[in-house]
């Protein structure tokens, strides 16, 4: 039985085995709902905002300073794509030590968009978030459709691309809709 | 008053004050109770009033595993940490657990265990979790329980806590057992907290708690806070106390006090802050329960993270000050100031600190950082200069390349010893697959005394992304030890001198 908890054995299971065995699921992926406070004390849930559009959820503290980066950057995107139904939820992880800080920065840094506490880390572990900045953007419907963790310079593009592909997609769909109605 | 009388009336006190807490004990456990009771009655009606679950029926299973494996080539020492978390919810039912095996962990124990498993029902404003659970009361004057895995912290309860969440008002009961530093410590404690929003703009609340410590006797600490909001500006306090059981051997009782307040507009905010901390550690066996805000910049450079200040809860007071500001559409600053005294006004700790950065052209990001921070804690009361520069440059849309100079300046002993320690390193990424960085340490510390170490460190580290599910990290080299803080908590990280492997992944 020792054998089975042995460095060796636990090293291949976890680096190889595991993570090439459980492969991305085909199906759809849901987005697991969360209510939370914004910074006035107001209730946000995930699932009251989706039927509007694409949703990223992003989470970040204070302290780190590629997630103040990637917002930075994500703030840009949040200006173009808001009035077409995009919205961002900036859940925040800081503790006692730095939780005053966290308006003066949003409003200081000039954010928009909705910032969430998250102080019993609730939101974090049902997303299993193992690092941050930790991205997840989530479309109407409620699926995810794109995940990343940590932030290189440039990553604001590829997700640029990815919202712009699901508001395509929503177009579409809508138009399609409408066209039924009309051949009705 | 003769000391007969004294004593008896002392001894009269120690079994009232019992009497209280019994019986506080039995509320809460009933409370809880009903908690429990309330949520299934809830549970039920809305199965009877046929409310449609579709969205919140269907079942789903998601888990992340944390990898951690490092190879000494001269020691030929290998260290194994792995992380796995598995969550199963259906509707308001979620049920989780995290394996945890540490060969050895940083202590040199080795290990493998179920560490956190829990069971959670949370139907419309009731959420009661049976199992393991991490909780903060206010800012954390009180209690404060949390997981930080890079500095191997976890002092997560095990118990039942249920949580009310109406319009307006909060409410937590808990009772459970505490995480020690090497295992579960068999001393139950029980707490309530909660708060009222009278008006959007005010909220007041309070907080309970007891325990009895083996070998110490019954501890309480309690207190209330306060928070004003207004456009632009909000306030908030919080004030708690800790009584100690009597006894001829055991100190006073301790106190300490959290004042806030912020002042935001579009483009600049500014945070003031305040602290007075008297014998108010709530520990026991080496975890502390209590992590109230320690005010000092929290760092983020490895040479200032090194030298963060810790928190100490017996014997400190201060205030700390941040400005956070845009004057132009790219350029923003940062200001900082903190100071620590004991409360003879001696200073233990202070640190001035500006930074600055500015998108050129959305080509070039540059940023510059000073710090000038003294500690007197330290040995040699130092006193540390560190400049920092960062600049990326964007080659195109997804390629970068990144450099970093961390200096620091030491100086101690009233200027009889001085180094300085150096970081400079490189990084060329390509988002959002590779990065390639190649970092570079040295110390002139060897110069200052007998040295049978390294002088300089070399580390090459390849991040990559394999897919969006996975986060690989390969290291080689070497990297100098140092202490890693968080939050006023820190934890000596060892020294590498081969290859470490990470991986991160979800499922």
């Amino acid at each position: 039985m020792r054998i089975l908890f042995s460095k060796p054995v636990l090293l291949l299971f976890f680096l190889f085995i595991f993570p090439l065995s459980v492969q991305p699921k085909e199906e759809k992926n849901t987005a697991p709902n969360f209510v939370a406070k914004n910074l006035d004390g107001k209730k946000v849930e995930l699932k009251e905002l989706l039927g509007n559009g694409p949703v990223l959820v992003s989470f970040w503290s204070t302290s780190c300073k590629p997630c103040i980066k990637e917002l930075n950057e994500l703030q840009k995107v949040y200006k173009k794509y808001k009035e077409k139904g995009f919205e961002i939820l900036a859940i925040n992880e800081d503790g006692p030590r730095s939780i005053s800080k966290v308006r003066p920065m949003v409003e200081g840094l000039k954010w928009e968009f909705p910032v969430l506490w998250d102080q019993s880390k609730d939101v974090f572990r049902k997303y299993h978030v193992l690092g941050i900045p930790h991205t997840v953007l989530i479309d109407k419907s409620g699926e995810i459709r794109y995940t990343h963790t940590t932030y290189r310079p440039g990553d604001e593009e590829v997700i640029k691309k990815k919202i712009e592909e699901l508001l395509d997609e929503q177009k579409e769909a809508s138009q399609e809709k409408e066209g039924e109605k009309s051949e009705k | 008053m003769s000391r007969r009388r004294l004593h008896r009336k002392k001894r009269g006190k120690r079994v009232k004050s019992k009497i209280v807490f019994l019986y506080l004990s039995f509320v809460i456990h009933h409370l809880l109770f009903v908690l429990f009771i309330s949520s299934f009655v809830i549970l039920h009606s809305s199965f009877g009033q046929d409310v449609d679950l579709s969205e919140t029926d269907s079942w789903e299973i998601a888990a992340s595993n944390q990898l951690e494996y490092s190879l000494n080539q001269k020691t030929h020492q290998d260290i194994f940490h792995d992380w796995f978390d598995f969550n199963w919810t259906y509707g308001v039912y979620n049920v989780g657990l995290r394996y945890e095996a540490h060969q050895p962990d940083d202590w040199g124990k080795t290990y493998e265990k179920l560490s956190y498993r829990y069971f959670e029902l949370s139907p419309e404003f009731l959420k009661l979790t049976v199992g393991n659970y991490y909780v903060m009361f206010g800012r954390g004057l009180i209690l404060r329980t949390y997981e930080n895995r890079d500095l191997r912290y976890d002092n997560n309860l095990e118990g039942i806590k249920g949580t009310l969440d109406l319009d307006g008002i909060d409410l937590t009961l808990l009772g459970g057992t505490p995480m020690g530093k090497y295992e579960r410590v068999n001393d139950p404690l029980h707490a309530v907290d909660g708060k009222i929003a009278f008006f959007d703009w005010m909220t007041l609340g309070g907080s309970y708690l007891r325990t009895n410590i083996t070998d110490f006797g019954f501890l309480r600490l309690y207190g209330g806070n306060a928070g004003l909001t207004f456009p632009h500006l909000d306030l908030y306090g919080e004030y708690a106390r800790k009584d100690n059981p009597s006894g001829e051997f055991i100190e006073k009782d301790g106190d300490g006090i959290y004042l806030s307040s912020n002042l935001y507009f579009s483009g600049f905010g500014l945070s003031l802050e305040y602290k007075d901390y008297k014998k108010f550690d709530f520990i026991n066996k080496d975890v502390t329960y209590n992590n109230p805000p320690s005010l000092t910049k929290e760092h983020v450079y490895t040479l200032l993270n090194r030298h963060a200040y810790v928190l100490d809860l017996y014997d400190e007071k201060g205030f700390q000050i941040q400005t956070t500001s845009t004057p132009l559409e790219k350029l923003s600053v940062l200001a900082n100031y903190s100071s620590t005294t004991d409360h003879k006004d001696k200073l233990i700790f202070s640190e001035i600190y500006g930074e600055m950065e500015y998108d050129y052209k959305d080509m070039v990001t540059i940023k510059g950082g000073f710090s000038r921070m003294e500690n007197k804690k330290d040995e040699g009361s130092p006193y540390f200069l560190a400049p920092a520069f960062d600049l990326t440059y964007y080659l195109s849309e997804q390629n970068s390349l990144a450099f970093l100079l961390e200096h620091l300046w030491t100086n101690k002993y009233d200027g009889n010893l001085t180094y300085y320690d150096q970081i400079i390193s490189l990084s060329l990424s390509h988002s959002p697959i590779i990065s390639l960085t190649f970092t570079h340490e040295r110390t002139t510390e060897w110069k200052t005394r007998d040295w049978s170490g390294k002088k300089s460190w070399f580390i090459t580290t390849l991040d990559l992304a394999l897919g969006e599910k996975h986060n690989l990290s390969l290291s080689l080299g070497s990297r100098r030890a140092g202490k890693v803080c968080s939050g006023g908590v820190c934890t000596d990280r060892p020294a590498l001198d081969g290859g470490e492997i990470k991986l991160l992944s979800q499922f």
